[in-house]
């Protein structure tokens, strides 16, 4: 569940979009790149770029009588970069603005913000968090598919806040009602969604895709460099 | 079947019943949308607040068309899902291996290797 079409002041939705622009033409320029160095590569930006439609697709009833949805942004900032995922989340977002009414183009930009970047970037980070303190791949891929989930929609909470702040406790009692109401929700959803990552990426280990692609997209096996995002780390080592 | 498709289909069956089962649960109960929940609450803290624009015009005019277009992305990102798993388990094979041009079995005897080298 996105911010809907005009519920940002015209303000507030004209710069979302121009902090979301550059990411996105970033993710453009690591498309192309990647497509360019590993044409093969291509299967792997389709299967994150699937995984997210499916997934953003499921209203899933939760807590407080309220529903929302998975994002499937985790998957694809590990397979193929967090960079990636601004291109691949913005083409699910203009989906649902445009077919399903959900979000909106005038939101499009704060959507893309919280959705395309900030989850992708999360989870990429929380994978390599836990990797770096000795976790499994496992546990790693369910860490970052989990806390972008989450991070999503603490974002567009804080979206929320700022176009709405609370008469009495500002911003910060403004992003506390909008957090209960988006955070909340997605809680369970958020842990549902990285069990589900974690067996997608054990279906891609399993065929040997993720230890041929991880590699070539820009990080080791293990420890990929600082600065360098765009693999799977520990996908070939098999510890899980 | 193999096992990363057969995995996949896992995902998107477990994906399916997460979304049905509280409604098979609790049939009859409306759970309202987050985003209206959001929305209620923008326009609770600023009553004079109204939507300054209101498009597109091609969103769904029913709940149940809202459902059918949800269901058709849910399965095309499934299909698409499916498809780039097989072909994905299909080329992680080295040339040579059987499996390569028929991805079957159980997926782990064709695998790559596990670290690649990079491509210089």
């Amino acid at each position: 569940m996105h911010i809907m079409e005009g519920y940002l002041p015209p303000l507030h939705a004209a710069a979302w979009t121009m902090a979301a622009a550059p990411f996105v033409v970033h993710g453009c320029r690591k498309v192309v790149q990647t497509l360019r160095q590993e044409p093969e590569a291509r299967l792997l930006l389709g299967a994150s770029g699937a995984f997210c439609f499916l997934l953003s697709s499921l209203k899933i009833p939760s807590v407080a009588g309220s529903s929302s949805h998975p994002t499937g942004v985790g998957l694809g900032a590990l397979l193929v970069g967090p960079p990636v995922m601004a291109v691949l989340g913005g083409i699910v977002l203009l989906f649902q603005a445009l077919f399903l009414a959900h979000g909106g183009l005038t939101t499009l930009g704060a959507n893309l913000l919280s959705m395309g970047v900030a989850g992708p970037w999360v989870a990429w980070w929380s994978l390599h968090a836990v990797r770096g303190m000795g976790g499994s791949r496992r546990a790693g891929v369910f860490a970052a598919a989990t806390l972008g989930s989450l991070a999503t929609y603490v974002v567009a909470s804080v979206q929320l806040a700022l176009a709405y702040p609370d008469p009495l406790h500002g911003v910060v009692g403004s992003a506390l009602t909008f957090g209960g109401i988006f955070a909340l929700t997605q809680v369970p959803i958020s842990l549902v969604e990285g069990m589900l990552t974690v067996v997608a990426v054990e279906a891609l280990v399993a065929g040997g895709a993720v230890a041929r692609f991880a590699a070539r997209l820009g990080a080791g096996p293990a420890s990929p460099p600082a600065g360098a995002p765009g693999g799977l780390p520990g996908s070939g080592s098999g510890s899980s | 079947m193999n096992r990363p498709l057969a995995l996949v289909l896992l995902v998107i069956a477990l994906a399916g019943g997460v979304a049905l089962l509280p409604g098979l649960l609790f049939p009859g109960v409306d759970f309202e949308g987050a985003d209206d929940r959001a929305s209620e609450a923008a326009e609770a803290l600023s009553p004079e607040f109204e939507p300054w624009v209101n498009l597109p015009a091609t969103g769904p005019a029913t709940e149940d068309s809202e459902a059918f277009r949800f269901l058709i992305q849910g399965v095309a990102g499934a299909g698409l899902l499916v498809l780039c798993v097989l072909l994905l388990t299909r080329r992680g094979r080295p040339p040579g291996d059987p499996g390569r041009t028929a991805a079957s079995g159980s997926g782990r005897e064709g695998a790559a290797p596990s670290s690649p080298p990079p491509r210089p």
